[in-house]
């Protein structure tokens, strides 16, 4: 190491504490230029599988048909992360104008005044017809509110819960495909056999700190047999349907037609031809499709149904506009989000990437689509069963509960009942602390 | 305790003088270490091979129970898993970063460790406590109040965040005073006759006797950076700055179903450190039993 | 002292001041800004119900936030957790470490190799290896299991059950990391004079007895220094957490450290897990105290 090189290094060192600001990728402030052109940043999760490239084209489209507005994506790899970046951006004073958030992040941004709600927008000059509304799926214009009644959120990447499944096994064995919750018990146990290899399902009950499809699943069941997780404001889960959604659980699982595993077990055990059903959501039909390489025909159905008919969850985030933005940043960012909606666009995103379309207006465009992709239509229907997570504050915490129950059920047989309200009066004092 | 760990040959001690046992017994006990050497080699060594192994198999072949446990040399693995990552950038990162902060250690090291080795000031032992007490703070307990210093920097999801909170080395310091402590005066003396500066002291007499502990504290900086999970995971958020483990761990979360591309990554993305690993084995050894305070997690 | 005070000597003698506190600024300024700042930075935190949006909404508590800590079931079971994770890798590692080192000592053949093989997980990044592992221990298409169900022993749930999770997580530590105690114990043990092993051995020692009588009193340093080194990183180990289980199934792998994760970065409850830092350093702490008087001990040892 010659004289030059320690010197230039200790200097450099020396500029440690003063070298605040230069350099970095951190730049995500949104600026705008008097020329009346806006520029807006929307950060997102849509990274992986066919996502991206379908989220860039929407993107370039709309910067090239809107030549006043210029819509920069800022992307990051996972829900986690994004959730991360948003977190640190809103404290650091340097949001994006707008992202992708689910209902209990939009309900803890919008407790500390980081976002702002859209009534004005949705319902101005500039706004969306009442026949628009109405033709929104029920449960994803619901799904727009923070508890108060505020509408905080625009929809975005919309998606429900299927049944996948091996239809070659299920001819094979001269089974029908179960349409009831007591249907897939029965039809899971013929099939599951220990000499050859083979179950009903896997899925992942998730963890304390982060729901997995299993969880979700826990709270379709809950649905269908016609239960809650919060009624008047107050969790509501240990009630009888949470009780006997439990047990179809518990059943499955002491029995062996269900099996528990982590990174979407489901997937790859009916790729590897080992579990004959996947209950997930329609936008891993792609990923299922991959998984199973053209091995057997895989199916698809609407989820079974409980006493209380079809219960299903809503998935996927919608957008929320951070409140640092400039009012011509927010009426360009609202201009975005409504043009995402549209019909056309809502249908192109769908068609490439399997999420749902928001708005029935989309269907006459997809009817090509789904004439040959008739999985989407069942999606697509199932909607109207499918309802959000509370958008509470402390959901976040509130959710793992369910997950903690579940584990507790099945893997330590504790008795369902004492479990439940145990986790119920948890669920509470997270919601309690959240709000 | 006996102070009786002083090295006296760092070579491989042979001790042919030993009581010799029997023939018979000799050939027992050299039966038995063969196996159980074979046994460590295959404990150690096998799921590296079963890595390579998945990576190099359909799918199909991975699901099946029992599993291949022969290579069928599925190529397509690696390439669909490096068309599905940025891992150019997360090599090119993880290189900088680490060259970086060796080079910032090296520096901050050898000038702190030269001050408190070689030269006289006040406060020089409260000053020298000072240091030694830093390393009483564990980094999982810094990673709270940092995140927070770092995002008032706004240096969080940049090098910097990655590079200056490890720009510093208690154990490089402590490391190079003791080499340092170890020159003789007549040395600096008989410089100083020659109206030699310091600095230049510093450098031609004093860091080329340092050597050894130099290629430690780099070896060791450098691997402690490329290993690194837990700061960078927490203080990036995008792929244009994140090292090879963070998107390994993202690979993971995206691509988690994918086994055998999973598994072609985890080979890829190892193998850089194994050649490494490999070159400089005599330091890594050498080194290890002096590195104990320097790895970061 | 110098008899010789001339203008001359004290100018040379500020310079060598001005000189070494110039050297020490790089290193100095590294510590005080991402060291000991923020270690009394968190522990300010630790009093506060920290809003990590909006720090002007964080709101003064006292010690509440230790004492919900303290009356909390997780916070004693993430110990119980951290304990055994403890007590499975420290005391079992180090026995291990020395026994494969004793064992390399000899003229094994091939022993570079084995010694080689043993040091390369410790050199091979956590997240990659782990997943090498979570592949492994998998229940259904896993090794581990395929291995039992040859040998018509009673499969494992693994890494999916809450009584092998923990035992799962502890062999890949041992596997990971038991090479570089391996390694300090082999520069240790070459230390001890082969005359003394030798005369033990001429006296008819067994093994066990030279083990017992020779090496062990004289390697009770390094063996003390080795049982706190791999004791600290023991406590701060998560990386092998977050990649194998994330602290499940249930909360059987959720150890101390894995918990301040979730508390700070999934549920941002900056306040409690800042609390729960302060707790973790104070045992870290104390650990390393014992360290800092082992390692003065062992000084002349380079």
């Amino acid at each position: 190491m010659n004289t030059k090189t320690v010197a230039v290094m200790a200097a450099a060192s020396l500029l440690t504490a003063g070298a605040a600001g230069c350099g970095g990728t951190q730049g995500s402030s949104a600026a705008s230029t008097s020329s009346g052109h806006v520029n807006i940043t929307f950060m997102e999760a849509m990274s992986s599988g066919t996502l991206a490239p379908a989220m860039e084209h929407l993107t370039s489209e709309f910067n090239r048909t809107h030549k006043n507005i210029t819509v920069t994506l800022e992307v990051q790899a996972s829900y986690s992360t994004l959730e991360a970046k948003e977190q640190a951006s809103i404290a650091a004073g340097n949001p994006p104008t707008i992202g992708q958030a689910y209902e209990d992040w939009a309900a803890t941004y919008a407790k500390s005044g980081a976002i702002v709600p859209l009534a004005s927008y949705v319902h101005g000059s500039n706004g969306v017809s009442s026949t628009y509304i109405s033709s929104m799926y029920k449960g994803v214009w619901k799904d727009q509110f923070l508890p108060g009644g505020k509408l905080y959120m625009w929809p975005f990447n919309k998606s429900d819960f299927v049944m996948y499944y091996n239809a070659n096994r299920l001819q094979q064995q001269h089974l029908a495909v179960p349409t009831t919750w007591t249907q897939f018990m029965s039809v899971t146990h013929s099939l599951t056999s220990s000499s050859h290899g083979t179950w009903g399902f896997s899925m992942d009950p998730g963890t304390s700190s982060s729901a997995a499809n299993g969880t979700y699943l826990y709270v379709a069941l809950l649905r269908a047999y016609g239960g809650n997780l919060m009624v008047n404001g107050r969790v509501a889960f240990a009630s009888q349907a949470g009780v006997r959604a439990m047990n179809v659980l518990k059943t499955m699982y002491d029995n062996g037609s269900m099996k528990l595993g982590t990174n979407y077990p489901g997937q790859t055990a009916l790729g590897a031809e080992h579990g004959a059903f996947d209950l997930s959501t329609i936008a891993s039909y792609y990923y299922n499709n991959e998984a199973i390489a053209g091995k057997f025909t895989m199916g698809v159905a609407a989820l079974p149904k409980g006493p209380a008919g079809e219960g299903n969850v809503l998935q996927g985030t919608n957008i929320v506009m951070f409140s640092k933005a400039t009012s011509a940043e927010r009426s360009a960012a609202w201009t975005f989000m409504k043009w995402l909606t549209e019909p056309q666009q809502t249908a192109y995103w769908a068609e490439h990437t399997g999420y749902l379309p928001v708005t029935t207006q989309a269907n006459p465009l997809m009817a090509t689509y789904f004439a040959s992709h008739p999985y989407q239509k069942i999606a697509a229907e199932s909607l109207q069963y499918a309802l959000p997570a509370p958008a509470e504050p402390g959901w976040t915490e509130g959710i793992g509960t369910i997950a903690t129950a579940i584990q507790e059920v099945l893997l330590q047989n504790k008795p369902v009942q004492q479990v439940l309200t145990q986790e119920q009066a948890a669920a509470q004092t997270y919601v309690n602390q959240g709000g | 305790m006996a102070p009786t760990t002083r090295q006296e040959d760092s070579g491989s001690p042979s001790p042919p003088t030993l009581k010799t046992p029997g023939r018979g017994a000799r050939r027992v006990r050299r039966a038995f270490q063969v196996v159980v050497a074979a046994v460590l080699l295959v404990l150690f060594l096998f799921p590296f091979y079963w890595v390579v192994i998945t990576s190099l198999n359909h799918t199909n072949q991975v699901l099946q129970f029992p599993p291949s446990f022969l290579p069928h040399w599925v190529f397509q693995n690696y390439a669909r898993a490096w068309s599905e990552a940025p891992w150019l950038r997360y090599f090119l990162n993880t290189i900088f970063i680490a060259l970086v902060t060796t080079l910032l250690v090296l520096v901050t090291s050898i000038l702190a460790g030269f001050a408190f080795g070689s030269l006289r000031f006040p406060g020089k032992n409260l000053i020298f406590a000072g240091f030694l007490s830093i390393m009483m703070v564990p980094y999982v307990v810094l990673i709270i109040p940092d995140y927070i210093v770092l995002k008032d920097l706004h240096w969080l999801n940049t090098y910097w965040a990655q590079i200056f909170p490890f720009a510093g080395s208690v154990f490089g310091i402590f490391l190079l005073r003791q080499f340092f402590l170890s020159l003789p005066l007549e040395l600096w003396e008989a410089a100083q006759i020659d109206g030699a500066s310091r600095f230049r002291f510093l450098r031609q007499v004093a860091l080329p006797s340092a050597r050894p502990a130099l290629v430690t504290i780099g070896i060791y900086t450098f691997l402690g950076t490329w290993n690194s999970f837990l700061w960078p995971f927490i203080m990036t958020s995008s792929p244009s700055v994140q090292p090879i483990e963070v998107g390994l761990s993202t690979f993971l979360g995206t691509n988690g179903t994918d086994w055998t591309g999973l598994s072609a990554a985890v080979v890829f993305t190892t193998l850089p450190v194994m050649v490494l690993f490999l070159l400089l084995q005599r330091e890594f050894m050498a080194g290890a039993s002096a590195a104990t305070g320097g790895v970061k997690g | 002292m110098s008899q010789n005070p001339s203008a001359q000597f004290v100018r040379r003698r500020m310079r060598e001041y001005f000189t070494a506190y110039l050297y020490l600024t790089p290193s100095g300024l590294v510590f005080l800004v991402f060291t000991l700042l923020p270690a009394l930075f968190v522990l300010y935190i630790s009093l506060f119900n920290w809003n990590f949006l909006n720090e002007s909404l964080s709101r003064w508590v006292g010690l509440g936030n230790y004492r919900d800590l303290v009356t909390s079931g997780q916070f004693w079971h993430s110990l119980l957790i951290t304990a055994y994770f403890l007590i499975g890798t420290v005391p079992v590692g180090v026995i291990l470490a020395l026994v494969i080192a004793m064992f390399l000592m000899d003229q094994v053949p091939g022993r570079a190799l084995v010694r080689l093989a043993v040091f390369a997980p410790y050199v091979t990044p956590v997240v990659a290896t782990s997943i090498i592992w979570l592949w492994i221990f998998n229940p259904e298409y896993g090794l581990l299991n395929a291995l039992l169900h040859l040998l018509h022993l009673p499969e494992l749930g693994w890494l999916q059950s809450p009584h092998w999770a923990l035992i799962g997580i502890i062999i890949f530590t041992l596997w990971h990391s038991l090479g570089f105690s391996v390694i300090i114990f082999l520069a240790g043990l070459s230390g001890i004079s082969t005359e003394l092993r030798e005369a033990s051995r001429i006296d008819g020692a067994t093994r066990l007895q030279e083990l017992r009588h020779v090496v062990w009193p004289l390697l009770s340093p390094i063996t003390l220094f080795v049982l706190v080194i791999s004791t600290i990183g023991a406590l701060q180990a998560f990386t092998q957490f977050y990649t194998m289980t994330a602290g499940g199934p249930l909360a059987s792998t959720t150890t101390t450290s894995y918990l301040l994760y979730t508390l700070a970065f999934i549920f941002y409850n900056t306040g409690h897990a800042a609390a729960l830092a302060v707790i973790l350093f104070l045992i870290i702490g104390g650990l390393t105290l014992v360290q800092m008087g082992v390692s003065r001990r062992r000084t002349f040892y380079q």
